[in-house]
């Protein structure tokens, strides 16, 4: 992941759950009906709204 | 060492780790724990039992990293520096444990004797992690131990800890190191199988909604043990005990008011406690899915489809359980993200039928209607549509940004289950039935005495006969101008049973004496639409002020009132109403949007920094709390009581200063530009 353009709040949040420049997130599923996303970061399992899922930047990494 | 010395002790952490939280347990003291980051700052020192004897405790500020330069850091670097201690206590969090090691090594580079203590050990088990405090302790090289700060035990357990430790040789320093792989993991990559099956659209949904109609069945069904243990006691509460003390006080010749009181006290008593076996079904119910992880599957599915709404998947699971009882439904509300949200589902859920519109529903419909299955299903469909076209009219600017932990799917624990619930019931009796014993003492004190202060009872001429008299004008646009379908009404008050019951006290059976088809209908739909019963009310008053809910309950009974009005209208003039209600219903979001830019001239506030420490607080349905209770009722007292906060506009345009003194004003307004 390599940045987060969201609010303080919002960015704050997300560091206390593992998503941070630099961390490795996986993206497990979206949700139906247009909801959010399911990411995992570091064990962590959270869901994010698609707004928000929006401003996280990321690069895709392959792994083996 | 100086055996008469008391010794001392340092207590080091992140912020939010909960060493505020131990040191209120250690020292017996009540802190202020908070969270938002800078709660504890300066350092507070107090004595503890350690053994047979004493010793002081110094609770820092919470820090990340003792070399950077903000007044906490410096705080907490002076006070490890400085010396004059027997040892230091770092806590940290077993969640983000890597997160506090470079405090630990810090602390131990200048610390004689450094111990670890790890928290929220079974949050991070509950993650699917784990934590080994024996190769942890030989990879750090200091004693660790892990400690669930509420509870008695394990602080018991720690105290031994500290007293044995506090004495003991340091050993010697271990290099640093980075990895902790063997003796901790933050928690179990990928999903197992349950979680694969389980959260497919095509699985989740469905599954939920039976399991649904499962509890509400247990709960509400005749012959389960809700319905049956509600029967019991009300029969004990209002018939056994009321009966028996009402007849013993006329056989002493008490006046007629003291029995008609007594009776009514009694049966008011009963009905409101026979609720709770039911709300307790339902509760557990929702404890047992919470604790499981299945609340959050379904948070998280059900959130593309309410975020339509302007909603969110958390406010599904409090809509669900508004089909069972608006009360318990608003109670449920308090897991939403924002006090914003929650207002809104608390405005939409009465539209929502609970179980207790039922038999008004088919007292009605059954005199009316030749197909009383599709006419339900016309209203319960109504009602949803309602609620769905009142949440889209509320809805706010922008999108709820929300981000959350979700549980893992899990068995849940039952004696937890069963411990949250002794205590859910216990807070239902204290506030809920209180609060409703009250207004309904007030409302049999209306139906009882007329306006000389006589009693006249079952007799007539009580004030709220005079009143529904009056009222009786706000149902004639209905097609109706009986005075006593107004009291019934009137009477939904306390339950909406209770209207089906006045109904049938009046007209018996058969309700044409009171109405015609057109009106029942636009009565039915009045009944739909109108304010919940006086719990749902109380429950309301709880969560959003008291001010607020009433605001509500008045609103919904204007909006009540006109969907009756509409109904009829429509019933009777066919497309000579239609069309012109359509277009001006058309203009509704127009003018909706007018309002609005007007609004966005003002302050939208937000809630404080609730950044820290949420995350530790998985989606959930909001049902079991355990993080540290809400902030005071309403915003106005929040701001007093934290005078000084700061709170932005939405979009970061401008910000507005609060003071405490100023009530709430706004003292300066400075506008941000770009």
């Amino acid at each position: 992941m390599t940045a987060v353009a969201a609010g303080e709040e919002a960015a704050a949040r997300l560091r206390l759950l593992n998503v941070s420049a630099g961390a490795k997130i996986r993206l497990v599923r979206r949700a139906p009906f247009g909801g959010g996303f399911l990411l995992e970061a570091g064990g962590v399992r959270l869901s994010v709204s698609r707004s928000l899922a929006g401003r996280i930047y990321v690069r895709e990494e392959k792994d083996g | 060492m100086d055996r008469e010395r008391v010794p001392r002790l340092l207590l080091a952490g992140n912020p939010n780790c909960g060493k505020s939280t131990l040191f209120n347990a250690l020292t017996g003291g009540h802190a202020k724990t908070g969270n938002w980051h800078g709660v504890t700052v300066g350092v507070c020192e107090r004595r503890m039992r350690l053994g047979k004897g004493r010793a002081v405790l110094a609770d820092l500020p919470g820090v990340y990293d003792l070399a950077s330069a903000r007044m906490e850091e410096t705080v907490t670097r002076r006070a490890v520096e400085e010396g004059g201690y027997d040892g230091a206590v770092v806590v940290a969090d077993a969640l983000a444990l890597p997160r506090s090691l470079p405090l630990f090594y810090q602390v131990r580079a200048r610390a004689p004797r450094t111990v670890l203590v790890v928290t929220m050990a079974d949050l991070l088990r509950r993650r699917g992690g784990f934590l080994d405090e024996k190769k942890l302790s030989a990879l750090l090289g200091v004693p660790v131990m892990c400690v669930n700060a509420r509870s008695p035990r394990d602080i018991r357990g720690l105290r031994a800890f500290l007293e044995e430790n506090v004495r003991a040789p340091s050993p010697r320093a271990l290099p640093p190191v980075h990895d902790l792989a063997g003796a901790w993991s933050g928690g179990r990559q990928g999903e197992s199988r349950a979680e694969r099956f389980l959260y497919r659209p095509y699985v989740a949904l469905p599954l939920f909604f039976f399991t649904l109609l499962a509890v509400f069945f247990l709960a509400f069904a005749e012959g389960m043990p809700g319905a049956f243990c509600k029967e019991r006691l009300q029969s004990l509460l209002s018939v056994r005990w009321g009966g028996r003390l009402a007849a013993w006080a006329e056989g002493r010749g008490a006046a007629p008011a003291a029995v008609g009181f007594i009776s009514a006290l009694f049966s008011g008593a009963g009905m409101l406690l026979s609720f709770l076996p039911q709300i307790a079904v339902l509760y557990f119910a929702l404890v047992v899915m919470e604790e499981s992880g299945y609340m959050s599957a379904l948070a998280f599915m059900a959130d593309g489809i309410f975020r339509k709404a302007g909603l969110t998947g958390r406010a599904a699971f409090s809509v669900l359980m508004g089909f069972g009882c608006t009360a318990a439904a608003v109670l449920a509300t308090r897991g939403l993200e924002s006090r914003r949200a929650q207002r809104r589902a608390v405005l939409i859920l009465p539209f929502i039928s609970c179980s207790a519109k039922m038999p008004v529903y088919l007292a009605l419909v059954s005199a009316f209607f030749p197909h009383p299955f599709f006419a339900l299903c016309v209203i319960y469909f109504g009602g949803i549509a309602l609620a769905f076209a009142a949440a889209l009219l509320t809805k706010g600017r922008g999108e709820e940004e929300t981000v959350a932990e979700i549980a893992r799917l899990q068995l849940p624990s039952l004696r937890h289950a069963f411990k949250s619930l002794l205590f859910y019931c216990k807070q239902f009796i204290i506030k809920v039935a209180t609060a409703v014993a009250a207004v309904l003492v007030v409302l049999w004190f209306l139906l009882s005495f007329n306006f000389s202060l006589r009693y006249v009872g079952e007799g007539g001429g009580s004030m709220a006969e005079a009143l529904c008299r009056g009222l009786r004008f706000l149902f004639v646009p209905m097609g109706i101008s009986d005075w006593r379908v107004a009291l019934s009404a009137f009477t939904g008050l306390i339950a909406k049973e209770s209207v089906a019951g006045m109904l049938a006290l009046f007209y018996g059976a058969d309700l044409s004496a009171a109405m015609d088809a057109r009106s029942a209908a636009a009565f039915t739909a009045f009944i739909m639409a109108c304010p919940p019963c006086v719990s749902a009310l109380v429950a309301s008053a709880r969560e959003l002020g008291a001010r607020r809910a009433l605001l509500y309950a008045a609103v919904q009974a204007g909006a009540a009132f006109l969907l009756a009005y509409a109904v009829y209208a429509a019933l009777c003039f066919g497309m000579a109403f239609c069309l012109p209600a359509a277009a001006s219903a058309g203009a509704l979001p127009i003018v909706k949007k007018k309002i609005e830019r007007k609004r966005r001239e003002k302050i939208d506030r937000r809630r404080g920094d609730d950044a820290a420490g949420s995350h530790r607080q998985p989606l959930r349905a909001g049902v079991v709390r355990s993080a540290p209770p809400a902030q005071g009722k309403g915003s106005a007292r929040e701001r007093r009581a934290h005078g000084g906060k700061r709170f932005a506009a939405a979009g970061g345009r401008s910000r507005v200063f609060y003071h405490a003194q100023g009530r709430g004003a706004p003292l300066l307004r400075r506008r941000i530009r770009g």
